[in-house]
């Protein structure tokens, strides 16, 4: 199940947009079920948050995974020893421990999210207003001949991108400082 | 460390290129036979494919295909060094193209002309439409074109649109909140398939080309501007000789055949009615 989860890591974008599109068609089996209960996801905002879902959760469950290996298990242990629930174990314990790689391990699949134009484009289109994303706006932009507007979205993400990098490698400097 | 791991990957990108180089040469040496780079419009897709064997072998050279929307390849002509042929499915990105400097003058031939159909998937319940009143009163969901902003199966579809009469308004200002742009026509193709209650106009060569669509409404083509394939030879630093050609070669009697078969129009038909 991880292997069939992390295959859109693997796969070029355009693949896993295919596949998917092939999948949610809405004259195939899964896809014709959904839309039987009223639930279409081609060509609108479900299909984006899908592709960048799909594309962003192997590494987001890589990130995650090791962060939790990390753990001592016999802590998890102790504290439950004492009576506490799993979940509490998991709230209590676990997050406070782990809130850096966590958070880490979310602005790498929100930043790989953002990014995200193969599969988007191919399940969702790239229709302004609706299903357009910066990653899509940017190509129409440049294609269009549009330059003005193709510079001032690649400010903007250039902005995020060093933004999240720059908080990525504080949180890494602050998980090194707690393990001395 | 941040710098070696950016010096490392700099070095990668220099070894790439430096491969890619000795590439290239390896094969000019190898072999003496030109090779043309032919950027085309999507929709000539299948059929430049089932056409390069034969120039090929006539002509002692080889073709490389870039298939995607006229406005991505007229944008990568002019940035870039690549092409030696472009053709445009339809006269505008060959203009631009000119414009900047990047056409040979006097090679541009008007290569082959086609048709606007509406589409849906073969499985979708949309009914056939009889008549303009028929198309005016159509309930759909999504409006599948090629982006009529840039690409030339949108323009054109577009153009259409805005001449259905539906009393108050166009077929265009009826249905333009229901639009659906894509990058090229093939595209539209890929998504009427999958998606219900979907419409889209693509080129009658579209429609042979792939399976799975059913044909609502064939526009008379004195409705939309005439559907206009225009080819030229892309000035470049090594001159290949076999581009003319090619460009004649398009416009021979064995390409019209072909061309023909795979549902294109020739012009003269076009501009007749």
């Amino acid at each position: 199940m991880s292997s069939l989860l992390g295959v859109p890591l693997v796969l070029p974008p355009t693949a896993v947009g295919f596949l998917m599109l092939k999948l949610f068609s809405e004259y195939g089996w899964l896809g014709g079920i959904l839309s039987a209960w009223n639930i279409n996801i081609l060509l609108n905002w479900k299909a984006v948050i899908l592709a960048a879902g799909v594309m962003s959760f192997p590494l987001v469950f890589r990130s995650l995974k090791i962060a939790f290996d990390s753990l001592d298990r016999e802590l998890l242990l102790y504290h439950q020893s004492l009576g506490y629930s799993p979940l509490h174990t998991f709230i209590g314990l676990v997050v406070p421990l782990l809130k850096y790689p966590m958070f880490a391990a979310f602005l790498l699949g929100f930043t790989r999210a953002l990014g995200e134009f193969g599969a988007t484009v191919s399940i969702a289109g790239n229709i302004p207003g609706k299903t357009q994303t910066l990653s899509s706006a940017i190509y129409s932009a440049g294609q269009g001949g549009n330059d003005n507007a193709a510079y001032m979205l690649m400010a903007f993400s250039l902005v995020i991108g060093f933004a999240s990098i720059f908080i990525s490698e504080i949180l890494a400097g602050n998980t090194k400082l707690e393990k001395k | 460390m941040a710098i070696l791991r950016v010096l490392s990957f700099l070095s990668l990108i220099w070894l790439g290129s430096a491969c890619d180089k000795e590439k290239k040469s390896e094969e000019e040496s190898n072999s003496n036979i030109p090779v043309l780079q032919v950027y085309a419009a999507a929709s000539l897709l299948d059929v430049l494919q089932e056409m390069a064997p034969l120039f090929e072998s006539k002509y002692q050279s080889k073709l490389d295909f870039n298939f995607a929307g006229s406005q991505i390849l007229a944008r990568q002509i002019t940035h870039s060094l690549g092409a030696d042929i472009f053709i445009s499915a339809n006269p505008y990105w060959i203009d631009e193209v000119e414009l900047l400097g990047r056409m040979v003058e006097g090679t541009r031939k008007e290569v082959i002309s086609n048709s606007l159909t509406m589409v849906a998937s073969a499985a979708s319940e949309q009914n056939v439409f009889s008549g303009v009143e028929k198309l005016c009163q159509a309930n759909f969901e999504a409006l599948v074109l090629a982006d009529p902003n840039y690409v030339p199966a949108g323009k054109y579809a577009k153009a259409w649109l805005e001449a259905v009469d539906c009393k108050e308004a166009s077929a265009w200002e009826l249905w333009k909140d229901k639009l659906v742009p894509t990058q090229d026509v093939r595209q539209v193709v890929n998504l009427v398939k999958e998606k219900q209650g979907a419409v889209g106009v693509v080129y009658g060569s579209d429609v042979l080309a792939s399976e799975g669509l059913k044909i609502l409404i064939q526009p008379d083509a004195q409705n939309y501007p005439a559907i206009s394939y225009v080819a030229a030879a892309i000035k470049k630093n090594d001159i290949v000789s076999s581009a003319s050609h090619f460009l004649d070669f398009l416009q021979s009697d064995e390409a019209r055949a072909l061309f023909l078969k795979h549902g294109f129009r020739s012009p003269k038909n076009n501009t007749q009615s």
